[in-house]
């Protein structure tokens, strides 16, 4: 079995957005929309302070809670663990939006369609795609890959990082996070 | 905000159209075949085809791609996993009977006591339906209670309750003055709700620090001008003083065997319906006053759904 999941180093992400462009240009979607979002997150106490930047998307829950939702069966899990939206079944009730506790979908105007990160899926010829904001990476803060392989870097970097999901208590989220 | 107040006018006349349905089948139930109270009847079965439609059609137009593709709602049945799937499924059954009932109606036939008794039952899971459909959504705390369903449902009765007897008291009012028993029950819905709201709200405020900071909007926040007047005077307040003035001045005669008298005052309408004990009819300042009431109904109906929408405050997930 193949389950994909990401690592995102934050503490090395210097939040030059170019993930979020590298994103959007990929999946042709106008300037206003995108499936990262960036949440600014401040710690210490004046004056040290530390101001860091948590880059947010699909966390492709293994309980994803959009799915269970979603009326028509438009949002689904695919075989390798990444959650997609069949878009030709998508009504845009917007249900599967409020379903999401990490707020990772947005409705595409032009269609009314909901979408969202995919991991860059449609890549997958066989080989591993690299997702395109992996590939943009100036720092090299995001590590993609099969979590059911213990040797994949993915895997190992969790393990020496103890790398956790952004919040516990919500879904079983497949984004890690070292903070 | 991800829903706005599209979806919650669908909720409020889905409310409103389970309610009407449900005000029209009991006074069938207490016509018992007399043909006392066919205009009222035939009122609460209009406004609920009506505001269901209107519900639906708002729905369908807000579910963007579907409006586009309207093909593609025909998938709505595929996931009986969702509340969404077993709401089109209620929204089907109820649809149909209420059809059906308002047709016989208009034929001036006898609905058939089962099929009015079907038509409650996919009322009360329309009316509740739409409480489940957003208390299953864990990502909005305030929403996410037992609660929610159980006030829609209680508000849907008394939405569509007020409906029905505002048109009804300009169409039928002799028919409505041997409706006294309903009117109390219309009555004792509005601190049913009362107390159902502060439930809720103080249930919601004691979980999440979400819920917490939504019922702040509520209560003390940006919303508050709107939900203290809007809701909780207009919506909860004024329709107790009227309705209750309204039943005190003899919307209903001396007590007991009143129900009957009442019925068959409406017909033989020399005797004045609800005239019992030499009151006379309903004055016309009183009914103005009841129908204010009802408005007032109306208004709380469609701001507590609004309110509950617009005041969510998703769990915060991140630090
Ligand atoms: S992050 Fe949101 S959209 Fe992604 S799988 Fe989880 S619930 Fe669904
Ligand atoms: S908006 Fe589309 S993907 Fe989301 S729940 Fe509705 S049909 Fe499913």
């Amino acid at each position: 079995m193949t389950r994909y999941a990401m690592l995102i180093h934050t503490t090395r992400c210097v939040g030059c957005f170019a993930c979020r462009v590298a994103c959007q240009t990929q999946n042709s979607l106008p300037a206003s929309d995108s499936f990262i979002r960036y949440e600014e997150q401040e710690s210490g106490s004046y004056p040290v302070v530390y101001a860091e930047q948590v880059p947010l998307q699909c966390q492709h829950c293994e309980d994803a809670p959009c799915v269970s939702v979603c009326p028509t069966g438009a949002s689904y899990i695919n075989n390798e663990g990444i959650v997609l939206v069949n878009q030709e079944r998508c009504i845009g009730c917007k249900y599967c939006m409020t379903a999401c506790p990490y707020n990772a979908r947005i409705q595409d105007h032009r269609t009314g369609e909901v979408e969202k990160c995919r991991f860059c899926v449609w890549h997958d010829d066989g080989s591993v795609p690299e997702p395109a904001c992996v590939d943009t990476c100036v720092t090299g803060a995001r590590i993609f890959g099969d979590l059911d392989d213990p040797t994949s870097e993915v895997s190992q970097a969790i393990v020496s990082h103890n790398a956790k999901p952004i919040a516990a208590g919500l879904t079983r989220a497949k984004i890690y996070y070292v903070r | 905000m991800i829903w706005g107040s599209i979806i919650a006018w669908y909720l409020f006349l889905a409310g409103l159209a389970a309610g009407a349905f449900a005000t029209a089948a009991l006074v069938s139930f207490k016509d018992r075949g007399r043909k006392a109270f066919v205009k009222v009847q035939l009122v609460g079965r209009i406004v609920a085809l009506l505001a269901l439609a209107i519900g639906l059609f708002l729905l369908i137009f807000d579910a963007e791609a579907g409006f586009k593709n309207p093909l593609r709602f025909f998938y709505l049945l595929t996931n009986f996993a969702s509340v969404m799937t077993w709401g089109v499924v209620i929204l089907g059954v109820f649809g149909c009977v209420s059809l059906v009932t308002l047709l016989l109606s208009l034929l001036k036939k006898h609905v058939p006591y089962w099929l009015d008794g079907l038509g409650i039952a996919a009322a009360a899971c329309t009316a509740a339906y739409t409480g489940v459909l957003i208390g299953v959504i864990k990502t909005y705390p305030l929403w996410n209670t037992a609660l929610l369903p159980v006030l829609f449902l209680v508000s849907a009765l008394s939405a569509g309750m007020a409906a029905t007897f505002i048109l009804s008291a300009l169409i039928a009012p002799r028919e409505l003055e041997g409706l006294g028993i309903l009117k109390k029950l219309h009555f004792a819905l509005l601190p049913t709700e009362l107390l159902l709201l502060v439930a809720l709200l103080y249930v919601a405020s004691s979980t999440a620090p979400a819920a917490q900071a939504s019922v702040e909007r509520l209560v003390s926040g940006d919303l508050a001008l709107t939900f203290w007047l809007g809701l909780v005077v207009a919506g909860l307040i004024v329709p107790l003083f009227s309705g209750g003035i309204g039943i005190g001045a003899g919307g209903n005669p001396g007590g007991r065997g009143s129900d009957t008298d009442g019925a068959d005052g409406a017909r033989a309408s020399g005797r004045g319906g609800a005239g019992g004990g030499g009151r006379g009819r309903t004055s016309s300042g009183i009914r103005t006053m009841e129908a204010a009431g009802d408005v007032g109904v109306l208004v709380g109906g469609f701001l507590l759904r609004y309110l509950i929408i617009v005041a969510a405050v998703p769990l915060t997930f991140v630090f």
